[in-house]
């Protein structure tokens, strides 16, 4: 490959595939973030370039709160999420115990509705006019605690987060092969020891993969944090950047570019510590390791095990059935009544508009765009090795340190006028859509082809195919499997993505999301219960589907 | 001599396939025994049932006459060595071959004495603060070793310890553990699919097909007075040819009679094995059988050369011969001999030796 030359590097169709991806994502995703580094670069008063606005962010003490209240939050909701998924993991990868299919079904099921869903749930059980709390007031007489502050916000979060970590864990623990905790049982140690002293060390680039992956998802996540923090009363920076955004016009120029920036650079700076710190000592993981036969649990540790997993994730699921139940409750004011009608569903269509319509037609056409663009780019960095696909990899994953909220605003002030005028259209919405989650189908169909042999494909060659149909033909169904799976979730998060759309969509744009968000922020607490529930029910639905169809495109290739 | 570590009637099963099918053997104190035979026999499985990482279906493990089964892998205090190494990637060469005495709750000054001498016997007494992703492949199975004979374990397991190293290393390394075993005089099971590694290591070779255990005996006795027709053709290779068990005769069906009576009813169809080298192009004694054979192909292997030739009845037998007797022209007609005592008579059907 060294003595390639110039012309038949640039005869390579996927050259062209290369340049055309890093010209997409320098628009994208760097153009709208050096638009926002520039803008809080830029004076109060004057047009001079300088740090004021930075002096101004520190030297505040409201912004220093929310900065302060963003890493608390996030910093707790992660150990939190890690305390409950790291335990969960190794319990499902290492021993069995009775009901761990169902328990396992209902871990899925606990990352079908977004944070936000959840953190309106919580408040629908926890909030002022909660049920529980008014259950607490008038029949026990106790005055419970409300969820609303950081230590909801960390609740909620965590909850919320927990599958992350645990299926993040769950593959590194996959990647142990058996003899490292075969050796040190033979060497005497006790099960227990041998996860301590062996299994989770080995583990530990993967814990700390997904506690930064939680980390920044909840510094990010917009709603949640404007739902239990209540806006502006308990401010974090990610809602802080949207209010300051909001308010542009009137407060000071170059604020929410500035917490954008300081957002953007915590991310950047926990991504770039992280690889330091796994880059010095690599736990190479095998691809074929062989796992070890679960302990099957027997007597009372079964029993605790097995009740104990049940608790926690039943209190993950608990949002998901207290939207479903309650939007069939009736509503008055704040407070839901005991009885059941489908009033709120009758407000909800007739509220709806196209958000609805709307949410099905951009999710689905970005997701059309990041499965194939997505298993180009993954396809592209893997198999080539030069300075474009290296760029490639490294821009593509740029949108990741990225709170969705902050590439929102930088669209807003870039897209807005020529060279390029999408601001207002479905288009802007569907291209962030499909910028914030290419990252994930890019890594996934990267992994999936680091693990193809590299001879098939040369053998295709080799038989006189062409590049592209050799890509086609060879690797596209074998990568298919993998895939799949990075994109079942990018269509959960994209069908649910709600902090960069909230910064883009105009009447005409509103998406399902945003309407659930609108209502259960400050709206109507039945029609929001409604639109949680069809946002779950048809999350659900979809993924239902896959399932189906993957399990039925299993069956097929397995005659 | 009493037995150390007995297996007894170990049967496995996984699904429908039964993957041991009563294995008994049993090893005294000291004993290197080696569990041979070819992949997906079952070697690993009886290891990893020895061990205690899978519970067997039937039968026993016994350590010191005591039925030992419902232990777990920690309380069997047996070491064990792993093909892909197992060395603790995130710990250093020291901690890894100190882990199984803090497991013990040794105390540290005996753990650094003991890690010390461990490590200078396996050679690698200066690299006790590596990394193992700084080790060789030969390096990393050395700490592997290492490890697992400083505990003083009852029983020594290796599964194919050797077979991800190059074959210079590998001759070496073995021979590196045969004398560590003998100093330590560690009781251990050996298990490999090289038949060549088998012979040179061990005390007693098991030969293992398909679950069933066919031969346990001493190397030379394994090679050269094979119980079944797969030990003797797994184990450095046979011709074999056809016979037929006659009256008062073993014929083969290229010609000559090898004996005057088999173990088998007349008419019974047999195999008889001759090892490539026992063939000579003149007798070397009046018992002397001839081949009439014709030369297809000639090798000159440096030491040796090889012929591969076909008999009158069609079949096709190699010798390895002297190159200093000149090589055979291809398509030539020449004359093998071979002395009646080595050939080795098999039922063709089930492979069970008759004489
Ligand atoms: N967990 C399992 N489930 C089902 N079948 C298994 C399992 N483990 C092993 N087998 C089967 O049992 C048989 C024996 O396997 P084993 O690993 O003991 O072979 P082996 O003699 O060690 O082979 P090799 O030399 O290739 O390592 C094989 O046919 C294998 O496919
Ligand atoms: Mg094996």
């Amino acid at each position: 490959m060294t003595g390639r030359s110039l012309a038949a590097t640039l005869r390579d169709p996927w050259t062209l595939i290369g340049l055309a991806g890093v010209a997409f994502t320098l628009a994208f995703a760097v153009a709208p973030l050096l638009a926002l580094f520039a803008q809080s670069l830029v004076g109060q008063d004057c047009d001079c370039i300088g740090f004021e606005n930075f002096e101004i962010f520190f030297g505040s003490r409201y912004f220093r709160r929310a900065l302060f209240n963003s890493l608390t939050v996030a910093g707790s909701a992660t150990l939190l999420s890690l305390a409950i998924g790291v335990p969960l993991a190794i319990l499902f990868s290492r021993f069995s115990f009775p009901g761990k299919t169902a328990l396992m079904v209902m871990v899925v099921m606990s990352m079908l509705s977004p944070p936000f869903i959840g953190a309106y749930a919580w408040i629908i059980l926890f909030g002022r006019g909660g049920m529980v709390t008014l259950f607490g007031r008038d029949v026990l007489g106790i005055e419970l605690p409300t969820i609303y502050g950081p230590a909801g916000i960390s609740l909620a979060s965590a909850f919320s987060h927990y599958p992350i970590v645990f299926f993040v864990v769950s593959g590194a623990l996959q990647r142990i092969d058996r003899s490292f905790e075969e050796a040190a049982a033979s060497l005497g140690r006790k099960p227990t020891m041998v996860v301590a002293t062996v299994t989770l060390p080995l583990a530990l680039p993967g814990v700390a993969t997904a506690g930064l992956l939680v980390f920044l998802s909840t510094l990010a996540d917009f709603g949640t944090a404007n739902i239990l923090g209540e806006g502006e009363r308990y401010p974090v920076l990610a809602t802080l950047a949207y209010s300051l955004y909001l308010n542009e016009i009137g407060g000071e120029p170059g604020m929410a570019a500035t917490t954008s920036v300081v957002l953007v650079a915590i991310a950047l700076l926990l991504v770039l510590l992280l690889r330091a710190a796994s880059g010095r000592r690599s736990v190479v993981g095998d691809a074929a390791a062989q796992q070890p036969k679960p302990v099957t649990l027997t007597g009372n540790a079964a029993w605790i095990c097995a009740t104990v997993t049940f608790l926690v994730v039943a209190i993950a699921n608990l949002p998901l059935l207290v939207v479903c139940i309650s939007s069939f409750l009736d509503a008055r004011g704040a407070v839901f009544q005991p009885s059941f009608s489908l009033e709120n569903y009758q407000k909800a269509f007739a509220l709806i508009g196209d958000a609805l319509w709307n949410s099905v037609i951009y999710a689905t056409v970005a997701l059309a765009v990041i499965v194939v663009v997505g298993a180009a780019f993954g396809y592209y960095v893997t198999r080539y090795t030069g300075a474009l696909s290296r760029a490639l990899d490294l821009l593509v994953m740029v949108p990741f340190v990225v709170p969705g909220t902050v590439l929102g605003i930088g669209y807003a002030s870039v897209f807005n006028g020529p060279p390029i005028y999408i601001t207002g259209t479905a288009t802007i919405i569907v291209v962030v859509y499909v910028v914030r989650r290419l990252p994930y189908l890019t890594r996934a169909a990267a992994s999936v082809v680091y693990q193809i042999d590299r001879g098939l494909e040369e053998a295709s060659l080799n038989l006189g195919a062409r590049p592209l149909a050799g890509f086609r033909k060879i690797m596209v169904p074998l990568m298919r499997p993998g895939i799949m799976a990075g994109m079942t979730i990018a269509w959960l998060e994209v069908f649910n993505e709600l902090s960069a759309s909230i910064v883009l969509y105009t009447g005409a744009t509103r998406t399902l999301p945003i309407a659930a968000f609108q209502q259960a922020f400050n709206g109507d607490i039945g029609i929001a219960a409604a639109y949680a529930a069809m946002l779950v029910a048809i999350t659900a639905g979809t993924l239902a589907i896959v399932i189906r169809l993957g399990g039925a495109e299993q069956t097929l290739s397995m005659k | 001599m009493t037995d150390h570590v007995a297996i007894e009637g170990v049967i496995k099963r996984f699904g429908p396939l039964t993957v041991l099918d009563g294995v008994s053997l049993s090893l005294p104190k000291g004993e290197f025994l080696t569990l041979l035979g070819p992949s997906g026999c079952g070697k690993t499985t009886l290891l990893r049932i020895i061990a205690g990482f899978l519970q067997q279906d039937r039968g026993h493990v016994r350590v010191g006459g005591r039925v030992i089964d419902p232990e777990p892998p920690h309380r069997r205090d047996f070491g064990m060595v792993f093909q892909h190494y197992a060395v603790f990637p995130h710990m250093s060469v020291f901690d890894n071959v100190a882990y199984g005495l803090r497991a013990r709750g040794v105390e540290s000054g005996e753990i650094a004495r003991k890690v010390a001498s461990a490590l200078a016997r396996v050679r690698l007494a200066d690299y006790a603060q590596r990394f193992p992703p700084q080790l060789s492949g030969g390096q990393k199975q050395r700490v592997g070793l290492a490890r697992a004979i400083v505990i003083e374990p009852e029983l020594l397991l290796m599964d194919e310890p050797l077979s991800n190293l190059d074959a210079k290393l590998r001759i070496e390394m073995r021979q590196e553990i045969r004398l560590l075993q003998r100093e330590l005089g560690i009781t251990t099971i050996y298990v490999t699919h090289d038949q060549e590694e088998a012979l040179a290591v061990s005390d007693r070779i098991a030969v293992l097909e398909r679950g069933h255990l066919l031969q346990i005996d001493v190397p030379r006795r394994i090679y050269e007075d094979p119980a079944h027709l797969f030990v003797a053709d797994f184990i450095g290779g046979a011709n074999k040819l056809a016979a037929t068990a006659e009256d008062g005769a073993v014929r083969l069906a290229a010609g000559p009679v090898v004996r005057a009576r088999a173990a088998v009813a007349a008419g019974t169809a047999l195999t008889v094995t001759l090892r490539i080298e026992d063939l000579r192009l003149a007798p070397e004694g009046p018992d002397w059988l001839r081949l009439s054979a014709r030369v297809v192909l000639a090798s000159y292997l440096g030491a040796r050369q090889r012929l591969a030739c076909t008999l009158s009845d069609g079949s096709t037998i190699e010798a390895d011969l002297d190159p200093a007797a000149g090589l055979p022209d291809p398509g030539g007609a020449i004359d093998l001999w071979f002395s009646p005592v080595k050939a080795r008579i098999f039922t063709a059907a089930d492979g069970r030796r008759v004489g």
